[in-house]
């Protein structure tokens, strides 16, 4: 009498498969996001100093990061020299409270680079005493 | 057909185990950042005088905070003098600090304190550098 | 796979090997619901078992605390000013204002005054309970307050035409 014993090597392939595959099911995915970057901003504000006054643009660093500010062009006459300085804004927005300035005219690289927070501050030019009119004027504002 | 019922038998068991996982995911969690409160505190300081601004913490966090400007009064040419910031809780007719640090005016931050929930302040004093009053500013950021 | 199982199985009709054949089958049927069960259980973090929920009612008695410390606040509101003093309640209870004495030159000491509790804000107090009222010896603003910091206020309410000397009296845990 021939006694035959069925293999299970198929059924036990099988249930080795259907293993893997239930707990490859079981699982979660993850995936990296790549980090976001901005680019600086620049801005430009333009107007008019009166005799006697000053003038006030506020700006926002929505990250903290360096900001460069350049007196562009002033004048008349060419020559003309006045306070230029950055700051942050008053909390009634009267006024900009300078941290630093410098006496200058207009010129062609920033005149003032400051390392700044996140937040709100200001750009201000003010008569030094020695304007005999009005004076039109461009300042540029590199930021975050 | 019947030595077949065991394998469909398994292969549905397998497809109603893991097959409905995705209906049941979980949302992933998020770290809860506490709201900031960014002021900015503006008056003067008299020669060897001293001024605090209270503030809520509504939840524990980071407090920091930087000398803006220093301009005498009246001019608004800043001045390059180091005053005392301090943090810490009012009493009586003051702020009683438990930090304090002599800065110079700046735009980045100059004081960092870790504080619970509850009702702090902010003093601005003379360091004994003053000659005349002047005014100053002062940005913090608070829970 | 499952055609060439099924064939291998057949191979077993034979009568002489029935009985080993149906031993087999019955046993590789069994070893796969068992593995089910294992799979399903490894899965499982999606089955749960459902527990009735229990309450449990609980009575909280806030206990309120007797005054421990009294504080003298002595200072000057200027002709429309005022001033304020903080403090700090260590624990749930009751907090006693007193405002005990006004005086100065051109300053009558029945002169009313406000009188306010309230907490430090900016560079000034907000005063949530307050009332105008003459100096004397009984508590003129009370109330319950939980631990925290806190302030008391002394306003000129437009009677002043000069400027006034106090004492406040704070009672509080």
């Amino acid at each position: 009498m021939t006694v035959r014993t069925p293999r299970l090597g198929v059924p036990a392939a099988f249930l080795a498969v259907a293993f893997a595959l239930a707990l490859s099911g079981c699982g979660d995915s993850t995936s990296a996001t790549a980090p976001t970057t901005t680019s600086p901003v620049t801005e430009t504000f333009t107007g008019q100093l009166v005799v006697g006054g000053s003038a006030s643009h506020a700006f926002t660093a929505v990250s903290a990061g360096t900001v460069s500010v350049t007196l562009a062009s002033l004048g008349p006459p060419a020559d003309l020299m006045v306070g230029f300085g950055v700051g942050i804004p008053q909390t009634n927005g009267a006024s900009c409270l300078l941290s630093q300035s410098v006496q200058t005219g207009a010129a062609t690289s920033p005149q003032i680079t400051v390392q700044v927070e996140a937040g709100t501050y200001c750009v201000r030019l003010y008569d030094l005493g020695t304007m005999k009119s009005p004076a039109a004027f461009t300042v540029t504002i590199v930021r975050p | 057909m019947t030595t077949r019922l065991p394998l469909i038998v398994f292969a549905a068991a397998l497809a109603a185990a893991c097959g409905n996982g995705s209906s049941t995911a979980t949302s992933p969690t998020t770290a809860t950042i506490p709201a900031i409160t960014t002021v900015t505190f503006a008056d003067t300081l008299d020669v060897g005088g001293s001024r605090f601004y209270s503030f809520s913490n509504n939840t524990a966090g980071s407090v920091t905070a930087f000398l803006a400007s220093v301009t005498a009064s009246g001019n608004p040419l800043p001045l390059a003098i180091p005053l005392e910031l301090g943090i810490g809780v009012p009493a009586g007719t003051g702020c009683a600090t438990t930090m304090t640090q002599v800065v110079t005016p700046g735009l980045v931050t100059e004081l960092t304190d870790s504080l619970a929930a509850g009702v702090f302040c902010l003093r601005v004093a003379d360091a004994g550098a003053l000659k005349a009053p002047v005014t100053f500013a002062v940005r913090f950021s608070h829970p | 796979m499952t055609s060439e199982l099924t064939s291998r199985i057949d191979t077993c009709r034979p009568l002489a090997v029935t009985r080993v054949c149906g031993l087999a089958r019955d046993l590789t049927a069994a070893l796969l619901l068992a593995a089910t069960a294992l799979t399903v259980s490894a899965c499982g973090d999606k089955t749960s078992t459902a527990t009735s929920p229990t309450s449990t009612s609980t009575t909280t008695t806030t206990t309120v605390a007797t005054p421990t410390t009294t504080e003298v606040f002595s200072g000057r509101v200027d002709v429309g000013g005022s001033a304020f003093y903080s403090f700090n309640v260590v624990e749930n209870g009751t907090v006693n204002v007193t405002l005990a004495a006004v005086g100065g030159a051109n300053v009558p000491s029945t002169v009313w005054l406000g009188l306010g509790i309230g907490t430090p804000t900016g560079e000034d107090c907000s005063a949530a309970t307050t009332v105008n009222t003459a100096a004397g010896s009984a508590v003129q603003l009370t109330g319950t307050y939980a631990p925290g910091v806190y302030c008391v206020r002394v306003w000129d309410i437009g009677n002043l035409v000069a400027v006034a000397a106090f004492n406040v009296t704070i009672a509080h845990p």
